[in-house]
């Protein structure tokens, strides 16, 4: 960026901010997000309509679908994470990344990994874990990669130029300490051949550390690290102070250490004990007021630029990431109570939920973000502000649509499932006569899906129209209020 | 929200320009985490110490529950009254005579009017085999999807129908109804009603032969496919449709079967 002296990053003049890595991140997101986003709406519409699968093996429902959720979970979500981390890390400590080698090498080592997996995973190559999948040579060179990573972000931090630690950095760590555990622990096993391995747990012991991974795959990779975004992003991007201080830290503290064993409602009504399903359910619901303080001190910030929410898009997709995420950490533990899930489980009603977090929350705070800082690294103007306008519309209806459609796909198949007639029997016997009466939900949730991944070609199109432009970005910085 | 003091920390210049207030927790929120507190305790402790309530008891429960409201009679003596051999006949038609038959003289399962009976003719052996089924030569275990009352019926009816030895009226049902008035009389209807279950939705076969693969077994021109229909292959399975579609339904069928044959591997 040689032409753009004038908007020269920060940091000491022989160590100026590392923003080439932001912008290699930024890319490799928007990449994974419209491959991850589009293999979903193909397997959305594998549902609806099976001949889309094309007759041959590699794309059928079951391979696909864990290529789906890695692609947008570890590539697209991953990719955000580390994109938003790298350039606010840096200036909220004050200090370029410890090591360009090791920004260099995770950053190379973590599209290595994806393209690793989206080759092993159409072959059929699986541990048959949900959201660990992939075998162990992957999954050794994901903690190696992984590990680089955290090194690097924590001599940055020990190599602070400030004293106090703001609140974005605490979210940050605990997703670089806690995923790390999560993921050797869960994927323990011992290899067979290069690509197959015995996992050293059994029976319910390897569900309950699969879901004590998977739930806090959900709060430490999806939740954690993007509220850390919020805090900086949506406070840099209205101008405005954060609301409370004190909310900001205990509700951290409280959700870092709650989430953690909420693990077990994936389990209710297994053979798992009593005692640690109750444990799963009433963790969930204490993490109600934990999860929301992190939506009402997004939402309180906003306090004096509503009128700004209006007219600049970037603030209306963060006001709907907030919205949806306080929805789904709602829906959430009410999911866990075992009255509730004995009806919604093994449903469509899942998936709903998974996606009003995912599309709605993780999905719109990652577009706010892309469409705020890629002006601001590139120092390029936005070369549609209507176009991202369009994109928040289409995704925002997209989600209603599928969110709304799966509660009735799942509702319908639930009730269907448990239905008995007068004489005790089961009124619907004959499982295909429950999957048949789903498919006008999956024909809609195949749209629903469609426009959001419109959306999100819209952006891709937006940015890299924006990365390619001539007009340098002038927007000027607002400043917060005094 | 009276505690707001909206004061600022003058965190801004660690915080690359970020302000924080020093408000509160808002009152309502924080009753909100205390109540949920209390909430857990109190519900693990009334679950597990006060009530004794587990995932086994509720079980035990909804059985005895279920074995009041629909007691396990024993199995009632099967009745042969015309209402019973009626209400059989029509669960036949809809379950049963795809495979064995609209005549029950067989099909891909065997013929119930001959002499023949692989598991047993007695009336309480019939009812056995619908109950239980032959799963490993196909036959579906009936006993969870009928229940015990219409397995009476249907198991009634087979064998007021075998006693008649082979001149039962073809059923009423999914296989007859080719023959009611709202008769389907595209090729595709006729085969998505009657060749289906074993050839395939799309051809592609299942318990039958493929129909869109290049190979014909019984010949492949439209002369062949139609005799092939008409007579069935009865050694094989398949059945002699000629007496149950007609000669006209078959021929519309049968030219179905070729174009969709012909379009198929002309692709490939």
């Amino acid at each position: 960026m040689s032409s753009a002296v004038a908007t020269a990053p920060g940091g000491t003049s022989d160590r100026p901010y590392d923003d080439a890595i932001v912008k290699k991140f930024i890319l490799a997101t928007m990449l994974w997000a419209v491959v991850g986003m589009t293999v979903g709406v193909w397997i959305a519409l594998e549902l609806a309509w099976w001949p889309a699968n094309m007759g041959i093996p590699y794309f059928t429902f079951g391979r696909l679908r864990p290529l789906h959720t890695n692609a947008v979970i570890f590539a697209f979500g991953g990719n955000i994470v580390f994109t938003s981390m790298y350039y606010s890390m840096q200036r909220l400590l004050k200090v370029r990344m410890w090591s360009d080698f090791l920004s260099s090498f995770h950053f190379w080592g973590w599209q290595g990994i994806i393209v690793a997996a989206a080759v092993t995973l159409p072959l059929g190559l699986t541990q048959s874990k949900e959201y660990a999948e992939l075998i162990w040579p992957i999954d050794l060179a994901i903690a190696v990669v992984f590990l680089a990573g955290a090194l690097n972000f924590a001599m940055t931090i020990a190599n602070r130029k400030v004293k106090h630690l703001y609140v974005a950095i605490w979210f940050y760590m605990s997703f670089l300490i806690t995923i790390p555990v999560l993921h050797v622990f869960n994927s323990l096993a011992i290899p067979a051949t290069l690509t197959r391995s015995y996992p050293v747990y059994s029976g319910m012991t390897d569900a309950l550390v699969q879901w004590w991974y998977g739930h806090n795959a959900v709060g430490f990779f999806l939740t954690t690290p993007f509220l850390g975004m919020m805090y900086y992003y949506l406070p840099r991007a209205s101008g405005r102070p954060v609301f409370s201080y004190r909310l900001s830290i205990v509700h951290f503290w409280a959700l870092v250490f709650l989430y953690i064993w909420a693990g077990p409602h994936h389990l209710l009504y297994s053979a798992l004990p009593d005692w640690a399903q109750t444990l799963g359910m009433v963790f969930s619901i204490m993490l109600i007021a934990p999860s929301w303080g992190g939506m009402l001190n997004g939402l309180l910030t906003l306090r004096g630029a509503w009128d700004r929410v209006r007219t600049d898009p970037i603030l209306k997709f963060m006001v709907v990431a907030v919205s949806f995420y306080g929805m789904s950490t709602f829906e959430g533990p009410m999911m866990s109570i075992r009255a509730v899930s004995a009806l919604s489980h093994y449903t469509n009603w899942v998936i709903g939920h998974v996606h009003s977090g995912a599309l709605g929350w993780v999905g719109m705070i990652s577009f706010a973000i892309l469409y705020w800082l890629t002006p601001r690294v590139w120092n390029r103007k936005l070369y549609s502000e209507s176009l991202a306008t369009t994109h928040f519309w289409l995704a925002t209806i997209g989600i209603v649509i599928y969110t709304v459609t799966m509660w009735g796909a799942g509702l319908t198949e639930g009730l269907m499932w448990r239905a008995v007639d007068d004489g005790g029997q089961l009124a619907y016997p004959v499982f295909m006569d429950i999957v048949n009466r789903l498919s006008p939900f999956y024909w809609l949730r195949f749209l629903g899906g469609l426009m959001y991944l419109t959306g999100a070609l819209m952006m891709a199109f937006n940015l890299i129209r924006t990365i390619t432009g001539t007009e340098p970005h002038a927007q000027p910085e607002a400043v917060p209020a005094k | 929200m009276s505690r707001e003091t909206n004061r600022l920390l003058g965190h801004a210049e660690e915080n690359d320009g970020i302000e924080e207030y020093d408000n509160a927790l808002p009152d309502w929120w924080l009753g909100l985490f205390i109540f949920t507190i209390i909430w857990g305790i109190g519900y693990a402790v009334e679950y597990h110490f006060v009530s004794g309530r587990s995932q086994a008891g509720y079980y035990e429960a909804e059985m005895v529950a279920a074995a009041e409201k629909w007691p396990e009679s024993k199995p009632q003596a099967l009745a042969f009254d015309d209402a019973t051999v009626a209400a059989g006949k029509e669960i036949f038609g809809q379950q049963c005579a795809s495979c064995h038959g609209a005549a029950l003289t067989g099909g891909i399962g065997p013929n119930l009017v001959d002499a023949t009976w692989i598991h047993g003719g007695e009336p309480e052996q019939i009812r056995a085999t619908i109950t239980n089924g032959v799963p490993e030569k196909g036959m579906p275990t009936w006993g969870p999807i009928l229940g015990p009352d219409k397995i009476a019926k249907v198991a009634a009816y087979v064998v007021t129908e075998a006693k008649k030895g082979g001149s039962a009226a073809p059923v009423d049902g999914q296989v007859a109804a080719t023959g009611g008035t709202e008769e389907p009389m595209t090729g595709e209807a006729i085969f998505k009603q009657n060749c289906v279950a074993c050839h395939g939705e799309n051809m592609q076969g299942l318990v039958g032969p493929s129909l869109v693969d290049a190979e014909w077994i019984h010949g492949g021109t439209l002369e062949d496919i139609t005799h092939t229909i008409t007579n069935g292959v009865p050694e094989k399975g398949m059945v002699s449709w000629g007496p149950i579609l007609g000669e006209e339904k078959i021929g519309i069928v049968a030219k179905y079967v070729f174009d969709q044959n012909q379009a198929a591997t002309a692709q490939n």
